[in-house]
């Protein structure tokens, strides 16, 4: 049996505000009882079989009165997200109409969730572990498909999964280092030094992984650096206009002389990315165009990808180009201004390089596909191997925690330090593996875990 | 029918009942010792060795708490080793080779000594409650009356011994069992189980060929078990080496069709950590030997115990698989080993002072609580015989954390975890086992003992004296420098690095290479430094400072949970968001503290949570209920 008692509790699950939707969620053994006060359908919500939908009203059980027309969704315990019984009603928009539902629910015999409660039961329920009851927190706080992708994947629970595989061989090794102290006058051969010592290596190379993951996650879903760069005269500017015009999702432009580096921010392949036109780099003796182009340059080194703009028309070579960017960046080659050559002439050209894209900025061709390029481009950053990642500062914590004892472990093997001691450092990095994951009791981490959430999820 | 009234009973006389029964009657108690057979008090029924990884730290605990064991195996024993000398001092455990028979002789003759205790060969057959009395019947016609009682029958309750397919009822070898007692016992509420334990064959020594193992002596500078001994004279014995062949193997697994223990006869639970060697053969199939140490019985005699060949296996098949290891070709077995089954009483059953929480004033110690061993087994004797005092006076429990004692791991894992197979101790159940020394006992435990007036007052001296000294001489390694010219040799010689000016001793001895030994030629310290377990010691506590001053942190915050106690009357169905098996574990086990309550297997930390908002929530009612009143 998994379904507990307690008393019912109800929020508003939306965010506030004007919406197309409002839903309100009850949830505890009476979240049927209490609905049933307050909805008219054509079966009352107790009778309802398990994840149904039902169509009705919501009056005021004082006056009779409709308040709104809904639907109702009864969820069943135990296989819920509290484990409890829900009903979720499913109101027209308006923080006007959702509050007075809420207020009606409970004038019925729930009670207002505490900020975080629903995952607070589900937790208490066993339902998630502490990570999985982060990984909702940032699944409601991500902003981009990136940073939801990763809190899906700690909600399965492959970073509780990870971590129970680490402490597995520290158990294993734990193990190794009692029999040798309470079995020692016993049969039981000698202790492999060498396989201890590999196994504590291998173990300090996964908690590396993991403690570097959670910069490696804030990089993800901070943005990607995008950087239009060329020699002056080449069609950065326009580009950049015909680049950004393609896109709607437009969050802020950053005005600036045509001189300074010219932003704005854009949704590309999911992810969010600065995108900027830089002054043209050309010898000159200007003061404003140095300037500018200082910043070109500093621009160039901080860029993610890089689009480098050439004129096709130009005779001059340009492949000492190369030396500007650094090795590890991506640069995107573009040939513009091909409106200005004849056929013939853009099939020659194009003959001697494959590894450019041709387009004109002015005439919008070829504008398609490099933004397809860019977003392949965006897309393989975020495709590196691992796929567990640190969620925040907490977890972090106890993993670099953890990584020092196994440190000290380590060193204390090369020592020669006896059994003993060294399963204190075991045990120790097997409490904070433990305390991630919430096998460990600590009333504040609890606390503090839990405020952080928003009410009504 | 005729009757005397005591102040306490102890059913037994095993390692349990003789620590109980001495305490008891030493702290005032008018006691009774029941026994079936007064000539076998306080017999080892197994292996003829006291102490052992672990075992060694109770019995050392079992001495500072003013028990006797540790003084006995002084005086019995004719080997003493100490085990994991190449580990840390926190680890290592003292170990004597006893001469059984000397063992019942020495306690009986402490038991007849102790005024207040009163011997008797009786059998309890059964035992009943009016009132705060319980009333035991015996078997010789006579009624034993008194308000505490103390429960410590060992294997005898119910016991069932098998040599291969046969069995027969006895509570050990050449000794009846006790019928009746178990279930007068589980009327009274109390539930029972069955485990299983066995022991090896025992051997003629005159048929051992001594060429063909190997000898294991005695360390030379015995270390004494109490307290109360500074040294030993004594003649030491060997123990010897060998080991068991495939051809054994091969013996052995043609007995398996008729092994109690394949075929299903035996029903109890063995304990894991010593299988019989039919068990090794089968789960070890790639192990083509099996180590074998003979260890001699007693001085007067020439039998040896065979140690690793515990077996419950068919006799013929015992004479033909001992015959193949090396050494013992031409053995002559006198007594064949065998498995026993016998009734225990679930240890949750108990309050932490040993006591029945069902029944007022009914004590439990030792192995039907489900442990084995006799350390063990002593050591709840001790803590029952001493609270069954305390309960009579009206006095508080005495009870013992798990980072004061092994005692203290061992009785809230009995309470706490209810093992289901026989309990052993092993260092590793102690978290805080790096404070838990077996050269610190008396440091930790020696007031309690002193309290309850268990320990003469010269030992306690004895203890304060190291005390104090410990702390003098690590004073002074921490006051005093030492200059180049007095260290450098002595550092060339350990090969670790010369020092060029004046150095505090205390870092020169954080150096792994550099003990107090090494120094003691060069520096001169305090006059009592002699003593080499003073010198460990401090060696010690300066070499690892940061792990002990870790495990002391650690310690501090586990007495914080401890200290959060939780009221004996709480209503835990109505306990919010708690799974109704919880709920069941919190009823069965009744947990003293949060601390204890954490530590019940099945109890989650959301449980806990949940626990600890309704106490805080109820001592709101409480203060609430208190403030309208007024």
């Amino acid at each position: 049996m998994t379904i507990r008692t307690g008393d019912t509790i109800a929020a508003i699950s939306t965010p506030q505000g004007v919406g197309g939707i409002s839903i309100t969620r009850i949830s505890g053994k009476d979240a049927l009882k209490i609905a049933d006060k307050i909805f008219r359908g054509k079966i009352p919500l107790k009778k309802s079989p398990d994840k149904k939908i039902h169509h009705g009203h919501i009056i005021d059980p004082a006056g009779l009165e409709t308040i709104d027309e809904v639907l109702c969704m009864v969820m069943l315990a135990p296989n819920t997200y509290t484990c409890e019984d829900i009903v979720e009603i499913n109101s027209h928009g308006g923080a006007y109409l959702a509050k007075k539902i809420l207020r009606l629910v409970l004038e019925s015999g729930a009670r207002l969730a505490k900020k975080g409660e629903f995952t607070l039961r589900a937790f208490l329920n066993g339902r998630v572990d502490l990570i999985q009851a982060e990984a909702v927190n940032e699944l409601i706080e991500a902003e981009n498909d990136k940073g939801i992708n990763i809190s899906i994947t700690q909600l399965r629970g492959e970073l509780s999964n990870k971590i129970r595989e680490i402490r597995k061989t520290l158990i294993d090794v734990y193990a190794l280092f009692e029999v040798q102290i309470d079995f020692s006058g016993e049969d039981i051969g000698n202790i492999e030094k060498e396989d201890i010592f590999k196994r504590i290596k291998n173990v300090e190379k996964e908690l590396k992984i993991l403690r570097d993951s959670y910069n490696k996650k804030r990089e993800r879903l901070e943005k990607i650096n995008i950087i239009i760069a060329g020699y002056t005269n080449t069609g950065k500017s326009t580009l950049f206009n015909r680049i950004i015009r393609e896109d709607k999702a437009i969050v802020d432009e950053i005005p600036g002389t045509t001189r300074d580096v010219v932003e704005t921010e854009m949704i590309l392949a999911g992810r969010k990315c600065r995108i900027a036109d830089t002054a043209g780099l050309r010898e000159t003796s200007e003061r404003i165009e140095s300037k500018g182009i200082d910043k070109t340059e500093n621009e160039i080194r901080n860029a993610d990808i890089i689009i480098l703009v050439e004129d096709i028309t130009s005779k001059e070579d340009r492949s000492d180009f190369k030396s500007v960017f650094e090795n590890g960046k991506k640069v995107i080659r573009v040939k513009n201004k091909i409106d200005l050559l004849s056929e013939k002439e853009f099939v020659s050209k194009k003959k001697g390089n494959k590894n450019s894209l041709y387009i004109s900025a002015i005439k919008g061709t070829g504008i398609k596909q490099l933004v397809g390029s860019l977003e392949q481009e965006i897309g393989s950053k975020g495709k590196d191997n691992e796929s567990v990642f640190i969620m925040n500062e907490r977890q972090s914590d106890l993993i670099e925690k953890a990584y020092g004892e196994i440190k000290i472990l380590e060193k204390g093997l090369k020592q020669g330090i006896s059994f003993e001691y060294l399963t204190l450092n075991l045990r120790s990095a097997v409490d904070y593996l433990d305390e991630t994951t919430g096998l460990k009791f600590s009333e504040e981490v609890l606390d503090n875990i839990f405020e952080n959430f928003c009410i009504g999820k | 029918m005729y009757r005397e009234n005591y102040d306490i009973i102890v059913i037994g006389a095993g390692h349990a009942g003789c620590e109980a029964a001495l305490a008891a009657a030493r702290m005032g108690a008018r006691t009774l010792l029941m026994t079936m057979n007064l000539n076998t008090a306080a017999r080892m029924s197994c292996n003829p060795a006291i102490g052992g990884l672990a075992k060694g730290h109770l019995v050392r605990e079992i001495d500072a708490l003013g028990g006797e064991m540790g003084k006995i195996t002084d005086k019995s024993a004719i080997q003493f080793r100490m085990l994991n000398k190449s580990k840390g001092p926190a680890v290592w455990s003292p170990r004597a080779q006893c001469d059984r028979e000397m063992y019942s002789i020495y306690m009986r003759e402490s038991l007849e000594s102790t005024n207040n205790l009163y011997l008797k060969e009786a059998a309890a057959v059964g035992l009943s409650v009016k009132g705060s009395k319980k009333i035991i019947l015996s078997n010789i016609g006579a009624e034993f009356i008194s308000p505490a009682v103390i429960i410590s029958g060992g294997t005898f309750l119910n016991g069932l011994i098998h040599i291969g397919l046969e069995h027969y009822s006895a509570g050990r070898a050449g000794e009846f069992a006790s019928d009746g007692l178990s279930g007068a016992i589980g009327k009274l509420g109390i539930k029972t189980g069955r485990l299983k334990t066995g022991t090896p064959p025992r051997i003629n020594g005159r048929t051992i060929n001594y060429k063909k193992v190997e000898p294991q002596k005695g360390d030379e500078n015995p270390v004494p078990f109490s307290y109360s001994n500074e040294k030993l004279e004594i003649e030491q014995m060997d123990c010897f080496f060998t080991w068991t062949t495939e051809k054994t193997h091969e013996i052995l697994r043609k007995g398996f069709t008729r092994s109690p223990l394949f075929t299903g006869v035996i029903e109890g639970t063995g304990p894991r950590y010593c299988p019989s060697i039919e068990l090794k053969i089968e789960r070890f199939k790639d192990k083509d030997r099996h180590q074998i140490i003979l260890e001699p019985e007693g001085k007067k005699t020439t039998e040896y115990y065979v140690n690793g060949f515990s077996t419950s296996l068919p006799i013929d098949i015992q004479i033909e698989g001992l015959r193949s290891i090396p050494g013992l070709e031409d053995v002559e077995m006198t007594r064949p080993a065998y498995a026993i089954e016998y009734d225990f009483f679930f240890p949750e059953q108990l309050k932490p002072n040993l006591e029945s929480k069902i029944v007022d004033g009914l004590f439990f110690a030792g192995q039907v609580n489900g442990t084995s061993g006799y350390e063990e087994a002593a050591a709840q004797g001790i803590m029952a015989g001493i609270n069954a005092v305390l309960k009579l006076e009206k006095k508080p429990v005495f009870e013992l954390r798990r980072d004061e004692a092994y005692t203290g791991v061992l009785i809230d894992d009995l309470i706490v975890k209810n093992p289901s197979e026989p309990y052993r101790m092993f260092t590793s159940r102690a978290e805080y086992r790096l404070l838990l020394r077996q050269d610190n006992a008396d440091v930790r435990l020696m007031k309690y003992g002193m309290d309850f007036g268990l320990v003469n007052g010269g030992i306690y001296g004895k203890t304060e004296e190291k005390i104090s000294q410990t702390k003098n001489l690590l004073d002074f390694i921490k006051k005093t420098s030492v200059s180049p010219d007095q260290i450098n040799p002595v550092l060339e010689k350990r090969r670790t690095p010369r020092i060029k000016e004046k150095q505090k001793l205390y870092k020169i001895l954080k150096r792994p290479e550099i003990s107090l030994k090494d120094i003691i030629d060069v520096i001169k310290l305090p006059s009592f430094t002699g003593k080499n377990s003073l010198m460990d010691i401090v060696d010690m506590e300066i070499k690892y400072e940061g792990y002990i001053k870790r495990e002391k942190e650690a310690a501090d915050s586990f007495k914080k949970l401890e200290n959060m106690k939780i009221p004996e009357k709480i209503n835990y169905d109505i306990l919010p968001s708690v799974s109704n098996e919880a709920k069941e574990n919190f009823k069965t086990i009744k947990p003293v503290s949060i601390g204890q309550a954490q530590r019940i297997p099945g109890i989650n930390p959301a449980d806990i949570t949940a626990l600890l908002v309704y106490l805080k929530k109820r001592g709101q009612n409480v203060s609430r209920e208190t403030k309208q009143n007024g």
